[in-house]
């Protein structure tokens, strides 16, 4: 055993000499930090991309084999659902946006290659309310976990559940195919469609959402065979009266499973909505006038964080929508409304990667949010 | 020093700002090439290492307020790396299998260990745990606070993380120390 130990210290070491910091690595990030000018960098991020899906292809082709897979432990009875949204009570207060937390981004390309929608008569923004989330000890008896939660801001730790009580998200991947994780499908995943479905059975047996929250999710399923042990990567988009929910992690649920149906790891978010409110909205065309002067609200991320300037970014889809924020970053002033967006999306950006724009689309004056300017 | 949390869009001008500079610097700074090797380790590309470094760094700057005990920076700084390192894989969720299982990749009783196979087959979490426990030498409570689990937690994940890459050896509770 001694000798596994110093040959793991002898990886990392052997690690660092092949791939040492880059030089001049903590003056940039500290100037980068502090907000003062970042140095030049590269723009190799799309190929390094490429190179996990490469090397964890190989990790796929590993995982064929010896896969013993213990009884999943199932809840003696359905649960209750666990998240209650209240869509049709009326909001309290004055919507607003939090201030987010943006690495420095610039983008001096901006394009349409789309034709911009309709602007509907009215929209609607929904209060949050943290307070309606379930309780730790609901959540792990959903999966029949009885192991008593930990909490260490902003997360609770309930066997290998990670959950967010703020914001109703939860993080359970599998950690051997020895030991139960999120579940098994009923029966092995024939096609897209048919995984699609059976998540969404699975969502609502669990009591992660009811069943008209699924039904009008926007689903969709691929089958990677990138190696030798194809996994489905399925997506459901959570939906508020039509209009798509995103965020940087799952607004709704991804799940990941192998053919025969067994889950290796679902990641989901459920802000809880306590009531909601009709708002005007200005027009698309005025959004993407703001946008195009930098005062964009967020971005989901950036393709570079070495360099303010970015690539150029064409439109190719443009929607409203709405956006919830991460649930691990803890922030000072955390997301107390879901209000109505124009998200303005590259979805070629990068091999399997959709970058959005996104601008609030309320009335000017009617919310309280700090215009920014990149 | 730890100066009031800032909030938003804050600007923050001259004098002041030079002199949060120096402090992060002081704070912080010693932990940036670590917190590479780190997200290096649980991320296995340089660009998306030093991306994570530096969106974690900016993430410390605003947050540094709440850092009461700069004794801990260490492992604070460590944690939003580790954070935003799960976070880039999150993003890229479409193009990331996720790792469960790597037990018939292993060597054998008689093999070798192929110990750079083994580590990258792991999760990056399992990679991160190595990585805080058997490089940096960092007991398991501060790993576990790394990595925001409970300590038996991370003790059983070490555990895991080892017997994946050498099923056929039992390990006892020694071992991992």
């Amino acid at each position: 055993m001694t000798r596994i130990r110093e040959d793991i210290r002898r990886h990392f070491e052997s690690e660092a000499e092949r791939n040492p910091a880059p030089e001049g690595l903590r003056a940039a990030v500290v100037a980068a930090a502090s907000g003062r000018a970042v140095g030049p960098g590269n723009m190799a991020r799309v190929v390094g991309l490429v190179a996990i899906v490469l090397g964890l292809a190989i990790v796929a082709g590993v995982l064929a084999a010896g896969a013993v897979l213990r009884a999943q432990p199932t809840p003696a009875k359905a649960p209750k659902l666990l998240f209650h949204d209240n869509l049709a009570a009326a909001a309290s207060g004055r919507p607003s946006l939090p201030d987010e937390i943006q690495y420095p981004a610039h983008y001096p390309s901006l394009s349409l290659a789309v034709s911009l929608p309709v602007t509907p008569a009215q929209g609607t923004v929904y209060a949050l309310d943290p307070a309606l989330a379930a309780t730790p000890g609901q959540v792990g008896r959903a999966w029949g976990i009885t192991a008593s939660p930990t909490f260490s801001d902003p997360q609770t730790t309930i066997g290998d559940i990670q959950y967010f009580p703020a914001s109703g998200a939860i993080d359970y991947e599998r950690q051997s195919v020895r030991i139960s994780g999120p579940g098994s499908f009923p029966h092995a995943i024939t096609s897209a469609q048919s995984a699609i479905a059976m998540a969404r059975t699975f969502l609502v047996s669990r009591g992660l959402f009811s069943q008209d929250d699924v039904s009008a999710m926007r689903g969709s399923a691929e089958r990677s065979t990138a190696g030798s042990f194809p996994t489905w990567m399925i997506n459901l988009t959570r939906m508020l009266r039509g209009v798509p929910d995103y965020g940087s992690w799952a607004p709704g649920a991804r799940l990941q499973a192998v053919d025969n149906g067994r889950i290796d790891s679902i990641v989901m978010d459920h802000r809880l909505i306590s009531g909601s409110e009709a708002a005007g909205l200005i027009d698309a065309a005025e959004a993407w006038r703001q946008v195009r002067m930098g005062h964009w609200y967020l971005s989901d991320d950036v393709l570079t964080n070495t360099r303010r300037d970015q690539p150029p970014f064409v439109v190719d889809q443009a929607e409203l929508c709405y956006y919830e924020e991460s649930p691990v970053t803890p922030l000072n002033n955390p997301q107390k409304w879901l209000v109505p967006m124009w998200c303005f999306a590259d979805t070629k950006a990068a091999p399997g990667l959709t970058l959005r724009l996104y601008y609030p689309a309320l009335l000017p004056g009617s919310f309280d949010w700090k215009v920014p300017s990149h | 020093m730890a100066w009031p949390v800032s909030s938003g869009m804050e600007v923050v001008m001259g004098d002041e700002l030079a002199g949060r500079a120096g402090d992060f610097n002081t704070i912080v700074g010693p932990w940036i090439e670590p917190g590479y090797r780190l997200a290096y380790s649980m991320l296995r590309d340089a660009d998306e290492a030093r991306d994570a470094v530096q969106v974690a760094a900016v993430k410390a700057w605003r947050s540094l307020g709440r850092l009461r005990d700069h004794g801990t920076a260490q492992v604070w700084f460590f944690g939003i790396v580790a954070d935003q390192c799960r976070s880039t894989t999150r993003r890229r969720w479409s193009m990331v299998l996720r790792t469960v299982s790597v037990g018939s990749a292993a060597a054998g009783p008689d093999q070798s260990l192929d110990v750079e196979g083994a580590i990258g087959r792991l999760s990056p979490d399992d990679r991160a745990i190595l990585h805080l426990h058997y490089y940096l030498d960092l007991p398991i409570e501060e790993v576990a606070r790394v990595l925001g689990i409970r300590p038996p937690t991370g003790r059983t994940r070490l555990y895991s993380a080892v017997q994946r890459m050498r099923p056929d050896q039992d390990l006892m509770e020694d071992d991992l120390r």
